[in-house]
């Protein structure tokens, strides 16, 4: 994979209204890297998400994305080229899931008045990956919270941006689907490399991803790939707990007590 | 299945089958139209309605001297009354379906948000500083009652924020509270002020009674173009209805976006009361049936809405007139009636619907 950086956060330090806690990021992210974010509740990851996506502006600091500038030098919409997964959104109960997640083609659009065939057979295709196709025509308010889950994944896998960013997409979902959702978020059906960043607090995942930052109390802790810093020494000082870290067949696994 | 077979289904069920609904509500409306201009306490035979239509569409009028009875009512009673009724109910549905978007709140509407209360006290300081016999009143009526409906959900909006759990009900308590608060002085003023209180009262509780082209139009030319914008809108208007951060990342400017269409949306539902007086529900319940109906596309829920909105009310104004004839009922009380087991039902479903 070349090298190519994408993003780059320069000295951003967000400070955060009523509290001490500050959020400080250094951080040069590449071309089509698959990184998990992980670190204790309250370490900093949502606020770091949402600088990238740009619900946040920081307070100090920068956020330059690279190969983004179009032509005449004017910088395109961040919403042209990243989606965010938020966790927990508000969602509309009374929509039915075709409409809901259709919604996610608006910004794909040229001509925002018409969701076209095109748009409505990209959202049959992701109802039939995420197995919910046979739900098409219900309402977000029948549904179950795991599969509310998985809507919310399709209407962010549907937006096919270049860079992906998913605040705990597995929150709510049983250990076979929070599987099952990890390898749609990470085998993107595009073309073109896409960067992806995923918060997560099941650290199982880490031997998907190629490069794992962990943040405690505001900075990031440890940078690197998983095989170098997954580890029980690692994780026991990132939670303050006795953690042991077992490897089999490549994959990391995280024992507690 | 294949994609394609799919496609076709779900094409079907989203656009076509929600196209055939439109011309279905046309036919209803156009029906109840020609029902609600044969309707009323004066006997007119249809044929003679008919020879008065084509005679006032067909001839040069200057030649004739029309002074029968017949033909000033059907002409300027219960024609302008009739449209009136129903491009209230298109301005109040459109606004009502907007309002739920905009507030990611599905009881929103005018009248529970304190714009109907809000536009009827500001019509009636406007009538009481520009009394109602000048030239103009009606308009002036309207540019304050659109003040006082801008002023309410404004009121309510930010009282709602107040609440840290931003829910439904947030929004629903602070709207009572604007209500009774717009309600209070509006009386306060009618009491002190006016000593012609009872014509404004009745006016206040609603109703197309005193219905003249000067109000059809002023209604018609300030809703219209309001309506227009926010269905020039539904895509975005159906993305408000996301979470603000989903909204945001879609790469809408939220507040700018939400700021016009609250604008046109509450014009339009000012300038309908300070013309009709207070209508409730029918701002809540046409996009209710409508999405119950035929679902969420945002292509068709406005027009839907708007042609349900207009069918309720223009109904409602025949119950009003004909129920105690030759007694008129304000058509308010009609849709109050009508609206309240809606509101309950809803209010029942509230854990089924709203989560």
């Amino acid at each position: 994979m070349d090298k190519k950086p994408h993003i780059s956060l320069n000295n951003t330090m967000l400070k955060f209204k009523n509290s001490s806690f500050k959020l400080f990021a250094n951080l040069t992210i590449n071309e089509g890297e698959k990184i998990l974010l992980i670190g204790p509740n309250g370490s900093g990851k949502s606020s770091l998400i949402q600088i990238i996506s740009g619900h946040i502006i920081p307070n100090k600091g920068q956020i330059l994305f690279h190969n983004f500038n179009k032509t005449n030098k004017q910088t395109k919409p961040l919403s042209e080229f990243i989606s965010y997964m938020p966790q927990s959104p508000y969602m509309p109960l009374h929509f039915d899931v075709f409409d809901f997640v259709i919604t996610g083609r608006f910004s794909n659009k040229k001509n925002k008045d018409v969701f076209s065939n095109n748009d409505f057979k990209q959202t049959i295709q992701v109802l039939k990956k995420i197995n919910l196709f046979n739900k098409w025509n219900s309402k977000l308010a029948h549904l179950s919270g795991g599969e509310k889950q998985l809507v919310l994944l399709s209407h962010n896998l549907i937006q096919k941006k270049h860079i992906q960013l998913f605040d705990e997409p597995t929150s709510n979902l049983d250990p076979f689907n929070q599987s099952e959702v990890m390898n749609l978020i990470l085998n993107s059906s595009l073309k073109k490399p896409v960067t992806t960043i995923v918060s997560t607090h099941n650290i199982n995942f880490a031997w998907k991803f190629n490069r794992i930052i962990m943040i405690k109390n505001g900075v990031i802790f440890k940078d690197g790939s998983p095989n170098k810093i997954i580890n029980s020494k690692n994780l026991s000082t990132l939670y303050e707990k006795d953690i042991k870290v077992k490897i089999i067949n490549n994959k990391h696994f995280v024992l507690t007590h | 299945m294949s994609t394609n077979t799919n496609i076709k289904e779900i094409i079907y069920i989203k656009s076509t089958k929600n196209f055939i609904s439109i011309m279905f509500l046309v036919l209803v409306l156009v029906f109840i139209f020609v029902l609600s201009v044969l309707l009323g306490p004066s006997k007119i035979s249809p044929i003679e309605i008919i020879r008065i239509i084509t005679f006032d569409i067909f001839t040069n009028k200057s030649e004739f001297i029309l002074s029968t009875a017949a033909y000033a009512i059907i002409i300027n009673l219960r024609i302008p009354r009739s449209l009136l009724a129903i491009i209230t109910g298109i301005v109040l549905s459109s606004s009502g379906s907007t309002y739920q978007a905009i507030f990611k709140n599905p009881l929103a509407d005018p009248y529970l948000l304190g714009v109907g209360t809000g536009a009827g006290l500001g019509a009636v300081i406007g009538l009481t500083i520009y009394p109602s016999n000048l030239p103009f009143a009606n308009f002036g009526a309207a540019l304050f009652a659109f003040g006082g409906g801008l002023l309410a959900v404004f009121l309510t909006y930010n009282l709602s924020n107040y609440s840290k759990n931003l829910n439904h009900l947030s929004l629903i308590l602070a709207g009572v509270a604007i209500t009774s608060i717009m309600g209070a002085f509006t009386t306060l003023i009618l009491i002190t002020q006016n000593p012609e209180i009872k014509p404004i009262l009745s006016w206040l509780l609603g109703g197309f009674s005193l219905a003249s082209w000067e109000h059809f139009n002023i209604v018609f030319f300030s809703g219209i173009p309001c309506v227009v914008l926010l269905y020039s809108q539904h895509n975005k208007i159906n993305i408000l209805n996301l979470d603000s951060k989903q909204v945001h990342s879609l790469g809408i400017n939220e507040k700018k976006t939400i700021t016009i269409l609250i604008i046109a949306s509450t014009l339009s539902s000012s300038i309908a009361v300070s013309q009709t007086g207070i209508i409730g529900f029918v701002g809540l319940v046409a996009p209710h049936i409508s999405r119950m109906a035929w679902g969420t596309n945002p292509k068709y829920l406005i027009p839907q809405a708007s042609l349900v909105g207009a069918i309720i009310l223009l109904s409602s104004d025949i119950l009003a007139k004909t129920i105690l004839s030759p007694t008129e009922i304000p058509v308010g009380l009609i849709t109050a009636f009508l609206g309240f087991p809606f509101f309950v039902q809803l209010l029942r479903k509230e854990g089924d619907i709203h989560g």
